[in-house]
């Protein structure tokens, strides 16, 4: 046998690294795919109008589209400055402080959970009703549910929702299908008044921030952009136009959509036909313009899509926990990986554990599925997000304000003021409107619940930094740094000299 | 070599051993263990003295050349990229060849075969076998039989070793029997690594992190 010397592969190292980096879109292809769009146009907006009785559901995309943009040109103008960039609570960490970090960063985790848990909801409504429309049998919905929490499980356990060409595939078909079916609907509307829903008017009501809590819903998973900062080709431009590229398209697919379902329906009648039908109304839309056999591949694809969603929400909850336990600010054993697959194995069992306890006491409660699980759950989280988002915000114009750090005064300053008032605008709007959001009485126990679980978890986490920084400084000072930690930390006097930005 | 269990072989050689089953599929992910490999590449070069590193940054310390032909590449294409002297850059560069060139190194060496399985409608997978199953677990054992005994003596390679190990999250498999005080041991241990040595660890680990957090693993 002949042995060839080993050598290094030839080829300069620049040029080696490039060829291993990711360009705009795989990255963008990623986020949306992550954002799996039929879950959103069957799930959440037939739910969302019969829920809360609104119409105006596209301008609200609209204008979350149009607060979005300036907010990612401060937070990605920021994330070339700081590591660990993929997670809002390292940004408040950076900007405003430790204390309030953790606080966020345990806010993010409530939020992000929320999310994911709440599509097990839809999940086990939409395939008991396949089940009974094919096969004739009632099923509980907690069956296919625990079902999917255990594939979930599996999935994460491997890593394997990282699989680009099955997501990519999924998301075109869904696409695909919400353009062709949103373009019929436009095209041969029902009678009633079809430039409603695009009013801007409808900002106006009072019950504008339920709308825009659902708007917010949609564009949830655009912020995963930066987790590639280290990744890309081109660190400067690649994850900004990636995150503008996603609020772009995520907006022109909503807008379209939302508006097609309303126009479809007719905005007179939609509210308690969606209120009876949920998804059931998108999917008579479709029977009505497309035809059974798109109908069944609907179907199909609206289960496959919550199932992506769950797998993709579930990554993104394990990779937070793995990041913390990294830090030490959550258990260390949290910042461990699987040696086969490298997935963060405790993350995501803990995100399982989190999953199942929930469907528990739902399944125990007996409460609807779609409602009071998918859709509270789910719109919860997304105000839980959009409290980080405008926490975020202000964060971005303190850092700046320490150190320019070289950007112009449009990226550290104005456009991330402008999304800050804007934000904070929509948050206190959402909060005041929980009630409509939630379709309960105001003034009921789950309205005064969610501000205060949401206060106290925040203060909860602010308090264990504090604990931290009287009995771990080690650990405190790496807040925020995520896997970079383990060079920062003061080992013995070493490595005081950050390797890092 | 193989029955002289008290000397360590070369910092990579042994990693990549303990990182590859008894039929040669490797126990991590892809890049992973790319990770680890170039981290102990690197590492030959920091014990041996021909680099340093602090603060994120390598330096060639001297003009000596080493007399194994990888570590020699290694070393010559450092000198030819002066401009280029992160060292998480060069983990990176490292980790994309690195299961090629150690693997073979140890195939020169009669320590590993290299085999290609053909499957069906999937590509073809690259196989390092080890020349017979002693070959393969002796790095690993001689670590976790040196930390059950805490008074014996743990050479400074073997802990940087069992540093990359851990930061790879190997020791699930290598060290798993291990118990909490001998886990401490160990730590402690790490801990007292020189600067450089230390460095290297923790950037491993480092790498790992962020290769999980960004999906890419």
């Amino acid at each position: 046998m002949v042995s060839r010397s080993p050598s290094m592969r030839a080829g300069s190292v620049s040029a080696t690294l490039a060829s291993h980096r990711l360009g705009v879109a795989p990255v963008v292809l990623f986020v949306l795919s992550a954002a799996t769009p039929l879950t959103v146009v069957a799930g959440v907006m037939p739910t969302g109008i019969g829920v809360t009785g609104l119409t105006g559901l596209p301008i609200a995309f609209a204008a979350i589209g149009v607060v979005l943009l300036p907010f990612a040109v401060g937070f990605t103008t920021m994330a070339r400055h700081i590591v660990n960039a993929g997670a809002f609570y390292t940004y408040i960490a950076r900007g405003l402080g430790r204390i309030p970090g953790v606080g966020a960063a345990w806010l993010a985790l409530l939020a992000y959970n929320a999310l994911q848990v709440g599509l097990y909801g839809a999940f086990g409504a939409q395939v008991a009703a396949l089940y009974m429309l094919w096969f004739g049998h009632t099923v509980p919905w907690w069956l296919p549910a625990t079902a999917a929490v255990l594939l979930v499980a599996a999935l994460g356990l491997r890593s394997v929702g990282d699989n680009g060409r099955v997501l990519a595939v999924l998301l075109i078909a869904e696409v695909t299908i919400i353009v062709v079916l949103s373009a019929a609907n436009l095209t041969h509307p029902a009678p009633g008044p079809i430039l409603a829903p695009i009013s801007p008017t409808n900002l106006l009501d009072p019950n504008a921030g339920a709308l825009l809590s659902m708007g917010v819903l949609g564009y949830v998973g655009f912020e995963q952009a930066v987790v590639f900062a280290e990744e890309v080709r081109d660190p400067l431009r690649t994850v900004p136009r990636a995150t503008y590229a996603a609020v772009a398209v995520i907006a022109a697919l909503y807008i379209l959509a939302s508006w097609g379902l309303i126009a479809g329906v007719g905005a007179d009648r939609i509210v308690p036909q969606a209120a009876a039908q949920g998804p059931e109304l998108l999917f008579g839309l479709a029977a009505q313009h497309l035809g059974p056999v798109a109908v069944a591949v609907t179907r199909a694809l609206m289960v496959t899509s919550l199932f992506a969603a769950q797998v993709s929400f579930h990554n993104v909850v394990a990779r937070y926990a793995f990041a913390l336990g990294r830090e030490g600010v959550l258990p260390r054993a949290l910042g461990r990986t699987s040696h086969r697959t490298g997935a963060p194995r405790n993350g995501s069992l803990l995100q399982t554990a989190i999953a199942a306890g929930v469907l528990l006491i739902y399944g125990i409660g007996g409460w609807d599925p779609m409602v009071h699980l998918f859709f509270w759950a789910g719109t919860t989280g997304a105000v839980g997000v959009l409290l980080l988002m405008a926490t975020t915000a202000i964060a971005v114009i303190v850092f700046f304000a320490r150190d320019r750090h070289g950007e112009t005064l449009w990226r550290r300053a104005i456009a991330p003021a402008l999304a800050a008032i804007a934000l904070t605008g929509i948050c206190a709007l959402a909060l005041t409107n929980l009630p409509t959001l939630l379709g309960v009485a105001p003034g009921s126990t789950v309205t005064r619940l969610v501000p205060v679980i949401f206060l106290t978890t925040a203060v909860l986490g602010a308090l264990w930094a504090l604990l931290l920084k009287a009995t771990n400084p080690t650990v405190y000072h790496g807040i925020g740094y995520g896997a970079r930690t383990a060079l920062l930390l003061p080992n013995q006097g070493r490595f005081t000299t950050p390797a890092v930005r | 070599m193989s029955g002289d269990r008290l000397r360590p072989q070369a910092l990579a050689d042994e990693f990549f051993l303990t990182a590859h089953d008894p039929v040669g599929a490797p126990l991590l992910p892809g890049r992973v263990l790319g990770i680890g490999l170039a981290s102990a590449l690197l590492g030959e070069l920091l014990l041996a003295g021909h680099l340093g590193l602090s603060g994120g940054v390598l330096a060639v310390l001297d003009e000596r050349v080493p007399r194994d032909s990888l570590a020699r590449s290694v070393i010559e294409r450092l000198r030819a990229e002066p401009y280029h002297r992160q060292v998480r850059d060069w983990i990176a560069f490292l980790a994309t060849s690195g299961r090629q060139a150690v693997g073979g190194r140890l195939a020169g060496a009669g320590l590993v075969r290299r085999r290609e399985l053909r499957r069906r409608w999937r590509r073809p997978v690259v196989r390092w076998e080890p020349a017979g199953a002693a070959v393969a677990a002796e790095p690993g054992s001689r670590i976790h039989d040196a930390l059950l005994v805490r008074s014996a003596v743990i050479g400074e390679q073997d802990v940087v070793f069992a540093g990359l190990v851990v930061a790879t999250g190997l020791d699930q498999r290598v060290l798993w029997s291990l118990h909490a005080d001998q886990r401490v041991f160990l730590r402690r241990r790490l801990d007292r690594l020189p600067g450089p040595l230390g460095e290297l660890v923790a950037t491993c680990e480092t790498a790992v992190g962020e290769a999980v957090l960004s999906h890419r693993t």
